[in-house]
């Protein structure tokens, strides 16, 4: 094992010699062996670091900080704050774990969490959950969550919209949920809506359809929209890049980006990058800049820049299937974890150029 | 790094008799893990970890409850629909250090549920979704009848098959009559006949569960390689009247000498732009010009891929080739017609 600590190693940071590099560059961090698969990767805000195993143990910022197995099916793990994190379990429901808060929230068929602001969201079943947070509150002391029915049937895909509104993907449709007010604001009925991803600046969002269609529409209108359409395979995985410029998915072993051109919409060509032999199997989209991250079946990581196209600017090749991937808040780090339980921490170090 | 090799995946469908089946598949093979809906009855309780002992960061639970969530691929499309719920499940063993070394997904007879019961959808969601295609293969198809009430169906003139139990005897591998040692030889034998006329691929099994070994359900490699035909049941005779819901066409195409690839193709594409939402099963071995062993392919609904024979254990170089469909209202003579005028003459 290798520990190169995870400290702050800031996306303005340079080489050695005082002198920024020309193309970005690829500097190994922390590598761990984890005990079973990781399937899901979370940073904080401020920088820590959750990694979650298939057997239910959390890594947290280190590799000899892991907590005992704590669920029997999990999904995904989300920072609650920066002393929590919280897994979302198929079985449990939502379980907290740290900052002396150990508590099971019951939510059936748990699926993605994630942290919003004060607020924690999840979705199980077809219900979306939150849970508001109060800083300085003990956490035994914080209001009950809310439940709300979407009613899209089985949900899939969330992402959050504003601090109080989020986005979900179900089976029979798509709905924008007002967790403050806990209500359903608007529903659109697409059939096997399986992924969702929302623009960080505009009202736009990307739904992944099992038919291999995106359908991009915007909040509040859903008549105003169009189709990407094209995919063979389902659209599992999808993500806005550098500031809601681009539009990200992946099918099969194809990396497809459109950008965002002056109507607000993708364009009608996108890029394809090509730069794996097996499918794509993670995907990790910078929000504040043009960096991407994909893994494949195979092993294969590789990192993007949406301004130079469609070659890899690196590739690494890992023990394993990658099974998850995800940026730190600030983009100048990711990790990724393999079905072997590798879990890889990178610098990326942006260059001149690229 | 070589993918990871896909695990062998054995659906088994039917009623009460699902359970026993199921546990004592587990009872015999502690490698196996189960996908099956929480409340199937007696399957959660005797699981056990999967692993080595004493190995806890090794260990995997063998069973992973399941609510049926089935999606649309094309909106109204039968042929496409897709139970997502599988792939969350088969991940959950698959994509693991540790993984069991035979997946059984359980597929409950519920009436109240047709679309979460479907065996054909379990069948085309594990061959056409990406992900399943790379973690698993589907390696059979076993379906379960309970020989007691069927006969008393039969004899007295009710419906001894309902849709449900159609649909899973029509794309069965293997059709185990469960109780069959509790009814007489000629009702077994009308039984029988009753199975063969919905699928002349699946090996009938009689008396079932208890009396058969694992190794006549797992590990049959039935989705690979060409079909092993049984000849037709016949039209008139016994059991010929017995009543069931959706009776599906069998038809059976053989054809000498070598088939030209161009036609093949715009044959198959045909078959399914024009049958996929009726069609339950298809399989054949096709000795297809400048192929150096035939081409077999299968599929199910809107969905069907092919390999060459020589991949197959038992494949062997032949100018013969075979065709099964198995399917609602399936025009036989049609489909014959149109498969061999793509003949090179």
């Amino acid at each position: 094992m290798a520990d190169h600590g995870i400290d702050a190693a800031g996306a303005d940071a340079v080489d050695g010699d005082g002198a920024r590099p020309i193309i970005t560059e690829l500097r190994p961090g922390v590598t761990a062996e984890l005990s079973d698969a990781v399937w899901s990767i979370a940073w904080s805000p401020s920088g820590r670091l959750a990694a979650l195993c298939a057997d239910g143990r959390v890594m947290v910022d280190q590799p000899d900080r892991v907590t005992r197995p704590m669920c029997g099916a999990p999904v995904a793990v989300a920072w609650a704050d920066d002393g929590r994190v919280v897994v979302s379990d198929r079985q449990l429901g939502l379980v907290m774990a740290g900052g002396g808060d150990h508590r099971c929230h019951e939510l059936p068929r748990a699926r993605h969490v994630t942290a919003m602001g004060e607020r924690v969201v999840a979705i199980g079943g077809t219900s979306v959950w939150s849970l508001h947070r109060e800083v300085g509150r003990p956490p035994g002391l914080e209001d009950p969550p809310v439940l709300i029915d979407a009613r899209c049937a089985e949900l899939h895909g969330l992402a959050a919209l504003t601090s109080s509104l989020v986005v979900v993907a179900g089976t029979k449709g798509v709905a924008v949920v007002d967790i403050a007010l806990g209500v359903v604001d608007t529903r659109v009925e697409i059939d096997g809506a399986i992924s969702v991803a929302s623009s960080p600046t505009t009202d736009v969002v990307a739904i992944g359809d099992l038919g291999g269609s995106i359908h991009v529409l915007k909040v509040g209108d859903a008549e105003v929209g169009r189709e990407l359409t094209g995919y063979v395979d389902h659209v599992r995985r999808l993500g806005w890049g550098d500031g809601g410029g681009w539009l990200v998915a992946t099918a099969d072993d194809e990396l497809t980006c459109w950008p965002v051109v002056e109507t607000g919409w993708p364009a009608e060509e996108p890029v394809c990058c090509v730069g794996h032999d097996d499918p794509i199997t993670a995907l990790a989209v910078g929000a504040r800049h043009d960096l991407v991250v994909t893994g494949d079946a195979g092993g294969r990581l590789a990192l993007w820049s949406l301004r130079v196209g469609d070659v890899p600017l690196h590739t690494v090749d890992l023990d394993g299937e990658i099974t998850a991937a995800g940026w730190s808040g600030d983009g100048s780090r990711f990790a990724v974890g393999t079905v072997t339980g590798t879990l890889a921490v990178f610098d990326a170090v942006r260059g001149q150029l690229a | 790094m070589p993918l990871l090799e896909p695990i062998p995946l054995t659906v088994v469908a039917g009623g009460a008799e699902l359970s026993s089946l199921s546990t004592r598949l587990l009872g015999r093979r502690p490698d196996l893990a189960l996908v099956a809906p929480a409340d199937v009855p007696g399957v959660t309780t005797s699981m056990l970890p999967l692993g080595p002992a004493g190995r806890a960061d090794r260990l995997v639970s063998r069973l992973v409850p399941v609510v049926p969530d089935v999606g649309d691929r094309s909106p109204g499309c039968p042929c496409c629909r897709l139970r997502l719920d599988l792939v969350d499940a088969v991940a959950v063993l698959a994509r693991r250090r540790s993984r069991p070394a035979h997946i059984l997904v359980a597929v409950p007879h519920r009436p109240d549920d047709l679309a979460g019961s479907s065996v054909t959808t379990v069948a085309h969601t594990v061959l056409s979704d990406p992900d399943l295609r790379r973690w698993v293969r589907l390696d059979g198809v076993l379906a379960t009848l309970d020989a007691v009430p069927a006969i008393t169906r039969l004899r007295t003139g009710s419906t001894v098959l309902d849709e449900l139990a159609v649909e899973r005897l029509a794309i069965a591998d293997r059709v185990l009559l469960a109780r069959a040692d509790q009814i007489d030889a000629a009702a077994l034998g009308e039984l029988r006949l009753v199975v063969r006329r919905l699928n002349r691929i699946a090996e009938v099994l009689a008396p079932a569960v208890d009396g058969v070994a694992v190794g006549q359900l797992l590990g049959i490699d039935a989705w690979h390689g060409a079909p092993t035909v049984a000849p037709g049941a016949p039209v008139d005779g016994p059991a010929a009247g017995a009543r069931v819901v959706g009776a599906p066409d069998v038809v059976v195409i053989e054809q000498h000498g070598v088939l030209d690839p161009g036609g093949v193709e715009e044959w198959l594409a045909e078959v399914l732009a024009r049958h996929a939402p009726r069609l339950h099963r298809l399989q054949g071995a096709l000795a297809v010009d400048g192929e150096p062993t035939r081409v077999c392919c299968h599929g199910v609904g809107s969905y069907a891929m092919s390999h060459p024979e020589d991949e197959h254990r038992s494949g062997r170089r032949s100018t013969s080739s075979l065709m099964v469909l198995i399917g609602r209202d399936l025009p036989a003579d049609e489909l014959t017609a149109g498969l061999r005028a793509t003949a090179v003459r």
